[in-house]
């Protein structure tokens, strides 16, 4: 069982100030969206990889991308049934089914899946360092200095802080209904709604109980009560996170260059292009991959040279 | 020093005084035990005291609650924050940080206090309770009492002279309930603080604690030493949790033999210790041979 909480590994990727991890996630979230070629999404994806092994969140990163796998499934189900663009045909539909028509399942929208997949896993598994690799206090920081009022970001913090709670209490609540007779998966389907209603209703009153609780913890510590307030950990960057910065806005750059000059393109309708690269775009790919892995590089840098 | 003069509360929607007519005065460094039967008026009593009570709760309040010679209706919570420190009964629910130190810089940090003045506090508060070695520790791993000891001291780091705890130990096991009124009691010891203490183990707190205070449907139906408190008939039929070691001597009392507890200046007939009780019951019990 794989906790969703983050959990402080101690890694160089977890030491790194959290400006330098957003920055990234940016990167990989734009340079995904910028390129269509599925070669280039392919090697993006891959190229999260060593930021996800450095920060040793790979069980985590597994489990999500489990979920993850079954998303593209899906994306690639549907699109290959609601597409019909494409000129290979592989199969037709002799019966029509209602709104979508009879389905016509052609190559070019069983790959038009594939690609965009691609591109999610890129998003999704640099999503995972956000989840896993920045701790909650620190993002809330950012958010702070991002100039995101105050009082919201303790909010959003505060409602993931007492998620793992909730789960807890519903998991009690549960045990004590069965304890005395309920039973929760039996009778129809109506039957097994009121069953849990009669679990979501406690639950609902004992969070209710706790965010009057919390709030008035939080009262009697002066919360919110001045226009002024201070921050006792601070995101100071060294010189070694403006590097990385300085690589990640680089990397970004970098692919609107490549893209703009053309590369990384791809057309799958109405006939699926031939995926070949020429030896400078393979390049000017490599150089890109590069820049994007420069965080984890410098870090591991970075650790070794504080350590020396 | 807290003054309570003719306190009346009730909450909003409610047709029923949760206090009525509270007349109290505590002075520095009293270790005050408030107990009662629940919906009492305890913690009601102990939000007055922090102006959670009006500020938070709203509802109508008349008479006068001074702690340190500010009226909490007309002074903020957050001017109360930095005099009146409240530790509540679940640990769950009263820390807001993912680790130690941040926590305990929270209310630091809503009073505006400088980096530097943050981090010696906080070294500071964690050296009171002894809780340094879970510093760094995340908050959602620690165990109920260790959760308990940061969020005093949370609170210390504010400076309080007034720590108030409502139940704080009535959800943890013994071990962790052991802790927690180690702490409060050293902090009421050594440093002086004022401690307003709501409790059903009696038995454990009762040894230490100035004065004892009995609420009953919002109203204070006694308020003395404990010993003289802890004998009274009255109390004990009121649903107070007698301690063992007391009913022990009532029944002794009962028999008709007499128990006399040496204190220091004087004898008393009513042991709070278990060693109080043992020496007196030797006593009585080696006079009443044959």
């Amino acid at each position: 069982m794989v906790s969703y909480k983050y959990s402080d590994k101690g890694t160089v990727i977890h030491r790194l100030n959290p400006w330098c991890k957003l920055a990234w996630i940016a990167a990989v979230f734009v340079l995904a969206l910028l390129f269509d070629s599925p070669v280039y999404l392919l090697l993006l994806s891959l190229s999260t990889l060593p930021v996800i092994l450095a920060a040793k969140i790979w069980k985590e990163w597994l489990s999500v991308m489990r979920f993850a796998f079954f998303l593209c499934l899906l994306i690639i189900v549907i699109n290959a049934l609601v597409s019909n663009q494409g000129s290979h045909v592989l199969y037709q539909f002799p019966v029509a089914i209602p709104i979508v028509g009879a389905p016509r399942i052609t190559l070019e929208g069983i790959l038009w899946g594939i690609g965009n997949s691609l591109r999610l896993l890129a998003i999704i598994s640099a999503f995972t360092v956000l989840m896993f690799a920045i701790h909650p206090d620190d993002l809330m920081l950012a958010m702070v200095k991002a100039k995101l009022p105050y009082k919201s970001v303790m909010v959003t913090s505060l409602s993931t802080k007492f998620v793992p709670a909730l789960i807890d209490d519903a998991q009690c609540i549960a045990d004590a209904r069965k304890s005395r007779g309920l039973e929760l998966d039996r009778g129809g389907r109506i039957q097994r709604v009121k069953s849990y209603a009669s679990i979501a209703i406690p639950l609902l009153s004992n969070s209710l109980d706790r965010a009057v609780q919390v709030a008035e913890a939080m009262e009697a510590r002066a919360f919110g009560s001045g226009e002024k307030r201070t921050f006792y950990k601070e995101l100071k960057l060294d010189k070694v996170d403006i590097t990385i910065l300085s690589f990640v806005f680089f990397s970004v750059a970098f692919g609107i260059f490549s893209c703009c000059s053309g590369q990384g393109g791809y057309q799958y309708y109405p006939v699926v292009e031939a995926v070949s690269l020429t030896a400078s775009e393979w390049a000017m790919l490599f150089v890109l991959l590069l820049l994007v892995n420069a965080m984890p590089i410098l870090a591991l840098l970075k650790r070794k040279v504080s350590l020396d | 020093m807290i003054s309570i003069k003719n306190l009346t509360f009730y909450y909003s929607g409610g047709d029923k005084p949760s206090l009525r007519d509270i007349n109290l005065e505590i002075g520095d460094g009293e270790f005050v035990l408030l107990t009662g039967p629940s919906g009492g008026g305890k913690s009601s009593l102990c939000r007055c005291l922090n102006g959670l009570i009006p500020h938070f709760y709203g509802g109508k309040i008349t008479g006068k609650v001074e702690v340190n010679g500010l009226d909490v209706t007309k002074h903020s919570t957050r001017e109360l924050a930095t005099m009146v420190g409240m530790v509540f009964q679940d640990p769950e629910n009263q820390l807001v940080a993912t680790d130690v130190d941040s926590e305990l810089a929270f209310g630091l940090e809503n009073l505006a206090f400088a980096k530097e003045v943050i981090a010696r506090r906080i070294e500071e508060a964690l050296d009171t309770v002894g809780i340094v070695n879970l510093r760094h520790r995340a908050t959602s791993e620690l165990s109920g009492g260790e959760k308990q000891r940061v969020a005093i001291a949370s609170v210390l780091a504010l400076y309080p002279d007034i720590l108030v705890l409502d139940e704080p130990t009535s959800e943890l096991d013994p071990k962790g309930a052991e802790d927690v009124l180690n702490v409060v009691e050293r902090l009421n010891d050594e440093l002086g603080i004022t401690v307003i203490l709501v409790e059903h183990r009696l038995d454990r707190v009762v040894a230490h604690s100035d004065r004892v205070i009995v609420l009953e449907n919002g109203m204070i139906t006694a308020d003395g030493g404990p010993r003289s408190i802890l004998s009274d008939g009255r109390v004990s039929q009121s649903g107070v949790g007698i301690p063992p070691i007391i009913k022990l001597a009532q029944a002794v009392k009962s028999r008709g033999m007499s128990l006399r507890v040496k204190r220091s200046n004087f004898i008393d007939d009513t042991p709070l210790t278990v060693k109080e009780g043992r020496i007196a019951l030797a006593k009585t019990l080696r006079h009443s041979k044959p």
